[in-house]
């Protein structure tokens, strides 16, 4: 679609993993107002998110609990969306066209954020990052860019998570593995020793989805598409040699879906025993503490693979909306969840890693060295990103293709062509 | 008088079906301002692989269901018409699934044909290797199209029933007295007598069928995967429009789907349609 092209900058640093220093002084030009109503007055902001599982909305209604005793005066109603793949963001497009989206709102990288940046549904926060003198120094810029169009800071990453290697270590242990793999070769190796069809347990079990065989594309020196975004190289032999590596493991029957086993997705399937190892983020361990207390599970880096160890990392923002009549006590709330205090506070409820550099060595991370694999990750990951009008691309035609090589339907190389053909021709018309 | 159900009617129905049409010819995302675009919506949507997949998922579900749904309906609803013991339960039980929400049902079913679930328990039992219900794009659709014809037959089994009781019973003593078996009675009197009720419920079936959304959507987990084998032609309309943010798209096949439920209709009306004689 014509309209939504040219916009490219969202996703510019995220595949650079040298993304340019954040320029201030080009941002003073932002005209949202900032003439702050008579505080104390009481008023009522809306957040919305979604919600990665239930624990999720239970730490962020612990979190708000204190805001509301720091500024008594802002009423904060918090209203998660519920709802799998994009309902989040099908439910905020309804909202934005009613005119009545919530004040502050997750953004993410990977779906539709773009378009919303694009479309001026989200307000410039620079004018209020300088007037509060909220430091974004310490925010990774690979995270912050993403969130960043012409010199316009549209988000503030609130946390992220890398996939890290979940393996489950009374499986490991009863199998005589003594520690995690660290080769493509080794993974392969002990998915297979790890697996017992007939008892429903497998070596790895991840759904077909994009974010979960793009990194082994990276491992083999290869990618999805070129750092500027401009073009898809899927079919590059190094991309088809990381693709072939993951079709064979799902090939060759050392991993499945988790619909084999009865799950809807991998981290389910590893909680009931049924996987020895998952790709997943931060998000999967209070999940397991909750649902599944008796699994045993420790993280680990990835793999190497020919070239390097690369994940996907998935940063996420708080965003203000131009439907907020309230932007200044919105962004006393992001500021508030997002500040160093904040950020440190949502770090300890475990949910995910943080966005700001200096919080890494958080003592928080000493205490639980479950985080270990991720942590360690964190510094070799790419953030997770496409380009403005991908969603259906990426949610249904890359895991058709996928789904079609792992059953063997058609050949690995066959599937990243036409991929590669069909990403193309999206991009092509978005900028046509 | 009817001042004020004309303005539900245009504000509620007619006009966000007119609007259809209109949206039909421009290219918007919500998000951004609209432009005309002719019938290059059409043109993409006929050319579309998805939206042809959508036709036939959408068009064997319809012709799958809507006979057998009339069926079971009418077999059941015969049966519950004779002095059955516990016949007040059984009429209950049946048209139970009608009152429950559908999303309820969905739900419910996922858990049935899980590849560990109930179904597959009950037929490993006799010894059938179940297949994954859901996962499999072979089955998924056939799963949908199992739950659709519990979950309706019940609703039309109750339409039957008050058709049946509307035949006077004299015209069945009659043919009795005249030695017509019980077969005869049914196949030359209670056939064509519920001939209007059919017509209703073979009306409603298909529309109902062709507008087959909330199942898809709940057992599919919104993609109407595996492989688009549950993507019928409203579950395309909702991606289009709410996920994908091609409105102009997702309005063209409404205007499509329009046209294939009036031919539907049509023709159900000049098979079913016409009056009946005594």
């Amino acid at each position: 679609m014509k309209v939504l092209g040219n916009v490219h900058l969202s996703a510019k640093g995220a595949l650079s993993l040298l993304s340019a220093p954040i320029i201030l002084a080009a941002c003073s030009s932002s005209s949202a107002s900032t003439a702050s109503p008579p505080s104390n007055q009481p008023v009522t902001i809306t957040l919305s998110g979604w919600t990665s599982s239930p624990v999720e909305a239970q730490l962020l209604t612990k979190d708000l609990a204190g805001f509301s005793k720091k500024y008594p005066y802002i009423h904060v109603n918090y209203r998660p969306i519920s709802g799998s793949g994009s309902n989040y963001e099908s439910v905020l497009r309804t909202r934005f066209v009613a005119g009545d989206a919530p004040d502050v709102i997750y953004v993410n990288n990977g779906g539709e954020s773009s378009t919303f940046m694009a479309n001026n549904d989200l307000i410039p926060l620079n004018s209020y990052i300088k007037s509060t003198n909220f430091s974004i120094k310490d925010f990774y810029s690979s995270s912050l860019s993403l969130f960043e169009k012409g010199g316009k800071i549209y988000g503030i990453p609130k946390d992220q998570s890398p996939l890290a290697l979940f393996y489950n270590t009374a499986m490991f242990a009863k199998a005589g593995i003594t520690h995690p793999p660290t080769t493509w070769a080794q993974l392969a190796a002990d998915a297979k020793l790890l697996t017992n069809p007939s008892q429903h347990v497998y070596g790895l079990i991840n759904s077909v989805q994009e974010p979960r065989w793009a990194e082994f594309l990276y491992q083999a020196g290869g990618g999805v598409m070129n750092s500027s975004m401009t073009k898809f190289t899927l079919t590059s032999p190094a991309s088809v040699k990381g693709y072939t590596y993951f079709v064979d493991l799902y090939k060759n029957g050392y991993a499945t879906v988790p619909t084999t086993v009865g799950a809807t997705w991998g981290g389910q399937a590893f909680g009931m025993g049924k996987a020895a190892m998952v790709l997943s983020g931060n998000w999967l361990i209070p999940f397991l503490n909750q649902t599944y207390p008796s699994i045993h599970f420790n993280t680990a880096v990835l793999p190497s693979g020919p070239a390097n160890n690369l994940s996907l990392t998935f940063p996420v923002a708080y965003g203000i909306t131009k439907d907020s009549k309230h932007p200044n006590a919105a962004w006393k709330l992001v500021s508030y969840l997002t500040s160093q205090s904040g950020m440190t506070r949502w770090m300890k409820l475990g949910l995910a890693l943080p966005t700001r550099q200096s919080l890494v060595s958080l003592p928080y991370y000493k205490q639980h060295p479950v985080t270990q694999g991720l942590l360690s990750q964190l510094p070799h990951s790419i953030a997770w990103t496409f380009p403005p009008g991908f969603v259906q691309f990426s949610s249904t035609t890359m895991v058709d293709q996928t789904t079609l090589a792992i059953e063997n339907k058609e050949t690995p190389k066959q599937a990243l062509i036409n991929m590669q053909n069909g990403g193309q021709a999206i991009l092509s018309s978005n900028n046509g | 008088m009817t001042l004020p159900a004309v303005l539900v009617l245009f504000l509620f129905t007619l006009g966000p079906a007119l609007y259809a049409f209109f949206l039909s010819l421009f290219s918007w995302s919500l998000l951004n301002k609209m432009h005309y675009v002719g019938l290059s919506n059409f043109a993409f949507i006929f050319a579309s692989h998805l939206f042809w997949t959508a036709v036939w998922n959408t068009a064997s579900f319809a012709f799958i269901v809507v006979p057998t749904q009339t069926l079971v309906a009418l077999f059941i609803a015969v049966l519950l018409n004779q002095n059955l013991p516990a016949r007040g339960f059984l009429r209950l039980a049946f048209f139970f699934p009608a009152v429950s929400s559908s999303a309820v049902i969905s739900i419910i079913f996922m858990w049935i044909y899980n590849k560990f679930g109930i179904l597959n328990g009950l037929l490993a039992v006799v010894g059938i290797h179940g297949p994954n219900w859901l996962a499999n794009p072979l089955f998924a659709l056939k799963s949908i199209m199992i739950m659709n014809i519990w979950t309706t037959s019940g609703y039309f089994m109750v339409v039957f029933l008050s058709g049946l009781q509307a035949i006077p019973q004299n015209i069945y003593d009659a043919a009795e007295m005249d030695g017509a078996n019980s077969w005869q009675r049914f196949s030359r009197i209670t056939v064509p007598l519920l001939k209007p009720t059919t017509f209703f419920v073979v009306i409603m079936g298909v529309i109902g069928t062709l507008q087959m959304f909330d199942q898809s959507f709940i057992l599919s987990g919104g993609t109407g995967g595996p492989l688009h084998s549950t993507t019928t032609l409203v579950l395309l309309i909702y991606q289009y429009i709410f996920s994908y943010g091609k409105v102009g798209y997702g309005a063209a096949v409404t205007v499509i789907l329009f046209a294939f439920t009036m031919i539907a209709t049509l023709i159900v009306n000049r098979w079913l349609g016409k009056s009946i004689e005594y």
